[in-house]
């Protein structure tokens, strides 16, 4: 489940629900919080549908339903009068059930593909914990702006930790994989993530969601034979995301995708708004099908007029039929 | 499913938290609450060709964590000398393309462990003639220049660890330390090659035997000594890893596993128990 810090608070709620954002600070009803003084936004709803029953699956450690809306802001610390906010993950490996009849062995963080969505305030310094316990060695690579030291191309061996540190800067959305070659492997294993950083003005209130879209090579032949939003192929085909009519949805969308160069995504019946890399606060286009290399990453936001059921997949046909396919559900508001 | 957590992560998982003070997912929310978590400066240590702060992995950790940096160095040049072994195997097969992923790894994933640690033991680096293997082993890997880059290659890292001192290369301690990490490694390798009971994935296969075939070779280093001066463990650490050798009866994996990957952390943490 998503911890929000202070600078960010959402909770989830039901349709009888609605999450308040404010500049007093009162007290609300159970489970509600209140944003801090320093936002400077007008009062807005976010409305988010309860998730549907038995959307776990039995055979894998995560479940891509729960997986969409967590967000994880890690531990908030102050050393020396700095606040740091620390993250750890582990790399291992564990099997991953794509369908009834492949099983395959992921390279992962925390037993989950994507790895964990990292989320931090632009200017906050992070500290990320990288214990690998697996076979190979591995490391992890941010991209955005940070020294040389932590880069993350040194390889760190099976059994030892490594911490990672640096500001996170600049706002937007950028992704994280492992960086030891064969990278293709390393990455389409299920070695990449999220880090989120967020603007010093925060967004408007929206449902936020992560869609990381990856490849899999099952046989080692440097080509995909499956492909998946956030992890499991056709996930969302086959337990549609719940979203409510004519409410405002962020999208992470990230293309982690190897041996394929590149993915359009698209979704029906509706267009969207794009932040380029989470790097804008205005919209640099509008469009229902953008193009993404590997590792391009934008935000998406849009709101669905007409309740049903409405298709998003890449627009590279044959990706979308092995496997990148999903709904959303738009529920009357 | 999930891999089992074994009792060595339990383990691990729980001195780390203690160490570092972390605890993931325990969210404080400073300012909801009052303060946010004061915490001691965490402890890191520099990692020899790594950069930054690397904390090493808790007490006792797995891998390449031991704590003795002399351990550290010889086990990631011993999994190099493991990598080239089956490489080896597989070349002399034919099999240039399976042989390739196992010359890469050493310098994809092992030398930057030992990097900075060649140059405080005075020993010339060696990552070019390494590159130069790796580039010609996808390019040309049937051609006699590669033959010969391989054979270099060997004898840098054996170069590498003739920085060691002899006596400390022929103690049994030394050499058992760098041979418990050498088979935990091969253990994750073993069962990350495995689903559904059957081999899938080649490379953790042979990457696994590689391990275990070159720590056999450093254990005959002490076998001797062992047997005079510790009988009782040499008899279990000797025959163990004659059983974990049947694990991997050649290069190319059996039909089916010969034991499960549960079988094999076993008889690696008999070794380990009988180790010190």
């Amino acid at each position: 489940m998503s911890n929000s810090p202070n600078y960010l608070k959402l909770n989830t709620w039901n349709r009888r629900q609605f999450l308040t954002w404010g500049l007093t600070g009162l007290g609300m009803t159970v489970g509600a919080t209140i944003l801090g003084t320093r936002l400077r936004q007008k009062s807005a709803l976010v409305q988010i549908p309860p998730l549907p029953e038995e959307t776990a699956l039995a055979d894998n450690d995560f479940n891509p339903m729960t997986l969409l809306r967590d967000f994880d802001y890690g531990t908030l610390k102050e050393e020396n009068g700095r606040k740091i906010r620390e993250f750890e993950v582990t790399a291992n490996s564990s099997t991953l059930q794509l369908n009834s009849a492949i099983t395959f062995v992921s390279w992962n963080l925390n037993n989950r593909v994507p790895g964990p969505t990292l989320r931090a305030k632009e200017g906050e310094f992070i500290r990320l914990i990288f214990h690998n316990q697996d076979g190979h060695s591995h490391s992890l690579h941010f991209h955005g702006t940070h020294p040389v030291e932590m880069d993350g191309v040194e390889p760190i061996r099976h059994g030892k930790t490594f911490v990672y540190e640096f500001e996170a800067k600049p706002y937007g959305v950028h992704p994280y994989h492992c960086h030891i070659a064969p990278v293709t492997r390393h990455i389409s294993k299920g070695l990449y993530g999220l880090l989120i950083v967020d603007p010093p003005q925060p967004r408007l209130p929206a449902d936020e969601m992560v869609l990381v879209m990856g490849g899999y090579d099952i046989n080692n032949d440097e080509h995909n034979e499956l492909y998946a939003f956030n992890g499991i192929p056709n996930y969302y085909r086959d337990r549609p995301i719940p979203i409510y009519q004519n409410q405002l949805v962020r999208l992470y969308l990230l293309n982690m995708i190897e041996f394929d160069s590149a993915v359009t995504f698209h979704i029906h019946a509706n267009m969207f708004q794009v932040y380029r890399t989470g790097r804008t606060m205005t919209p640099d286009e509008e469009t229902d099908v953008i193009t993404m290399g590997t590792a391009e990453r934008h935000i998406l936001e849009f709101a669905y007029p007409y309740p049903g059921r409405y298709m998003f997949h890449p627009h590279q046909d044959i990706i979308a039929e092995n496997g990148c396919m999903g709904f959303f559900e738009v529920i009357p508001a | 499913m999930a891999k089992q957590i074994k009792a060595v992560e339990m383990f691990l998982a729980l001195s780390l938290a203690v160490t570092l003070g972390a605890c993931n997912n325990a969210t404080t929310d400073a300012g909801e609450g009052g303060e946010a978590e004061v915490v001691e400066p965490t402890e890191t240590v520099n990692q020899g060709g790594e950069g930054g702060e690397g904390g090493e992995g808790g007490e006792g950790g797995e891998g390449g964590g031991t704590g003795n940096a002399d351990v550290d160095y010889m086990t990631a040049l011993a999994l190099m000398k493991g990598h080239l072994i089956v490489a080896e195997e597989l070349i002399e097969e034919g099999k240039y393309a399976e042989a390739e992923p196992h010359i890469g790894h050493p310098v994809e994933e092992l030398y930057g462990d030992v990097e900075g640690q060649l140059t405080t033991r005075n020993v010339p680096q060696f990552k070019a003639e390494l590159n130069e293997l790796n580039d010609l082993a996808k390019s040309a890997p049937e051609q006699p220049e590669t033959k010969q880059a391989f054979t270099e290659a060997m004898e840098l890292i054996d170069n590498a660890i003739a920085a060691l001192p002899e006596s400390q290369r022929q103690d049994p301690e030394f050499v058992l330390g760098t041979i418990n990490q050498l088979l935990k490694t091969a253990a994750e390798e073993y069962e990350a090659a495995i689903a559904d009971d059957k081999f899938v994935e080649l490379v953790e296969y042979q990457d696994s035997r590689g391990f275990v075939l070159y720590s056999q070779q450093l254990y005959e280093n002490i076998a001797e000594e062992m047997q005079q001066e510790r009988p009782e463990d040499h008899e279990v650490i000797s025959s163990t890893l004659d059983e974990l050798e049947t694990v991997w009866p050649s290069v190319n994996p059996p039909d089916s596993p010969i034991k499960t990957p549960s079988e094999v952390y076993g008889l690696v943490s008999e070794i380990e128990l009988r180790s010190s």
